[in-house]
């Protein structure tokens, strides 16, 4: 069985993305319930049991909404992490649509926020997927999945859940597209 | 004898009318001293004396524990760089992308979905969704109806059905619509199965829901997702 010639099976992982853990994006999802938009951004997967979230003040996190098609974001939401005096872990977000001044709490807390919520903490990841059965499949060109396998089964992630109000989310618009990013610092 | 009797001679011529007394002997010499009496018995104690002056102070002893801490309300510091000061390091629209039709992958990451929409990835997706259909199709071809990637006889076209989906890499959301991926994307949906549904199946035939629905597919997550904000299960 031939497999295509610029088939890429054997380069499952992002090099640079999978070695920086903090800013490895795992998922991201996003719905609307027609009075809130809320964006779940997930990092640091394969997390295990008894380890820390991964919070690195020297990573941006964004949110992007494009409200008008042009592949542009006309909103971003930014998040970062950071301590206070005693060493506890905030999160502090800006650009919540809608809203001017940033919003700060601790981690592993629900902070309200105007026209919404933030969280950030430690989280069982939500993906399910046998993602062996994948790999599997991709590299030797067969159908290879296994219904009992869930790749991250008893794994974590760390997430930043941001809800916000989905009217000044949109501009108004009824269709937008979102996606997420991260950034590291360039001269820390 | 002689004096003897010539004294007491003299004492019986001398006899007569008593005379005057004569004049006092003189003194004795002192008897010698007696001998030293018994001690007396003891006197009675002194009173106390005076306090002394108290003496140097000690050293410190070791410091207590801490108090616990009070609740810190946010003297949190955050870095206050723009966001051109970082440099873009991963990026995430549609679930399982880059995974599967990205051959570029830290470049595509560094990427955007302006970049997408210019056709920066477009060979390198059709290219390697060939490749899937190529390496695929004769089991796909067992139960389904795979699409085509350059149809010849108005099969489905595969490009045309995944195109929208994952060019530009972005989740699309329709607000006037229900939620539901690929109308952006809830934590239980068992998205890769449609997406490859998606980039593998005749749409025409097939529901996107087709390759979720076989039993080959996890159905849900591992734990149960909570019913409110945050949404996300606590870790393990």
């Amino acid at each position: 069985m031939v497999v295509g010639g610029a088939f890429a099976a054997d380069h499952i992982d992002a090099p640079a993305a999978s070695v920086d853990v903090p800013a490895d994006i795992s998922d991201f999802f996003v719905w609307h319930d027609g009075s809130h938009l809320t964006a779940v951004l997930c990092f640091a997967p394969f997390g295990v049991s008894g380890d820390s979230a991964m919070y690195d003040p020297d990573v941006l996190y964004g949110i992007h909404i494009d409200t008008n098609g042009d592949n542009e974001a006309d909103h971003e939401i930014w998040a970062r992490f950071g301590t206070d005096s005693l060493g506890n872990w905030g999160v502090q977000v800006e650009g919540m649509p809608g809203t001017g001044a940033p919003v700060a709490g601790p981690v592993e807390s629900v902070i309200q926020a105007p026209g919404g919520r933030i969280y950030a903490g430690l989280r069982d990841d939500p993906f399910f997927f046998d993602f062996d059965g994948l790999t599997e499949t991709l590299s030797t060109a067969t159908l290879s999945f296994d219904a009992t396998n869930d790749t991250f089964a008893g794994t974590n992630v760390t997430s930043i859940v941001v809800e916000m109000d989905q009217g000044a989310a949109a501009n108004g618009a009824d269709n937008i597209q979102m996606w997420a990013t991260t950034a590291r610092i360039t001269t820390p | 004898m002689r004096s003897i009797l010539f004294a007491a001679a003299a004492a019986l011529l001398a006899t007569g009318c008593e005379g005057p007394e004569g004049p006092a002997g003189t003194a004795g010499d002192a008897g010698t001293a007696g001998a030293a009496g018994d001690n007396g018995t003891d006197g009675t104690d002194g009173s106390s004396g005076s306090d002394g002056s108290n003496g140097s102070d000690g050293s410190n002893g070791t410091d207590g524990s801490n108090g616990t801490d009070g609740l810190n309300a946010g003297d949190f510091t955050f870095r206050t760089d723009a966001a051109t000061d970082y440099d873009q390091v991963d990026r995430v629209g549609m679930p399982v992308v880059s995974t599967a039709v990205i051959t570029n992958k830290d470049l595509y990451n560094q990427s955007s979905p302006s970049a997408d929409a210019a056709g920066d990835f477009v060979t390198e997706i059709i290219a390697n969704v060939a490749g899937l259909h190529t390496a695929l199709d004769d089991d796909l071809d067992v139960f389904f109806t795979p699409c085509v990637v350059e149809p010849q006889n108005g099969e489905a076209d595969c490009i045309a059905q995944a195109a929208p989906l994952v060019v530009p890499d972005t989740l699309k959301i329709d607000l006037a619509g229900v939620s539901g991926f690929p109308n952006g994307r809830f934590l239980d949906e068992p998205v890769v199965d449609i997406t490859f549904a998606v980039v593998l199946l005749d749409l025409t035939v097939h529901g996107v829901g087709t390759l979720a629905g076989l039993p080959l597919s996890q159905t849900e997550n591992d734990v149960a997702f909570l019913g409110g904000f945050p949404y996300l299960a606590a870790p393990h």
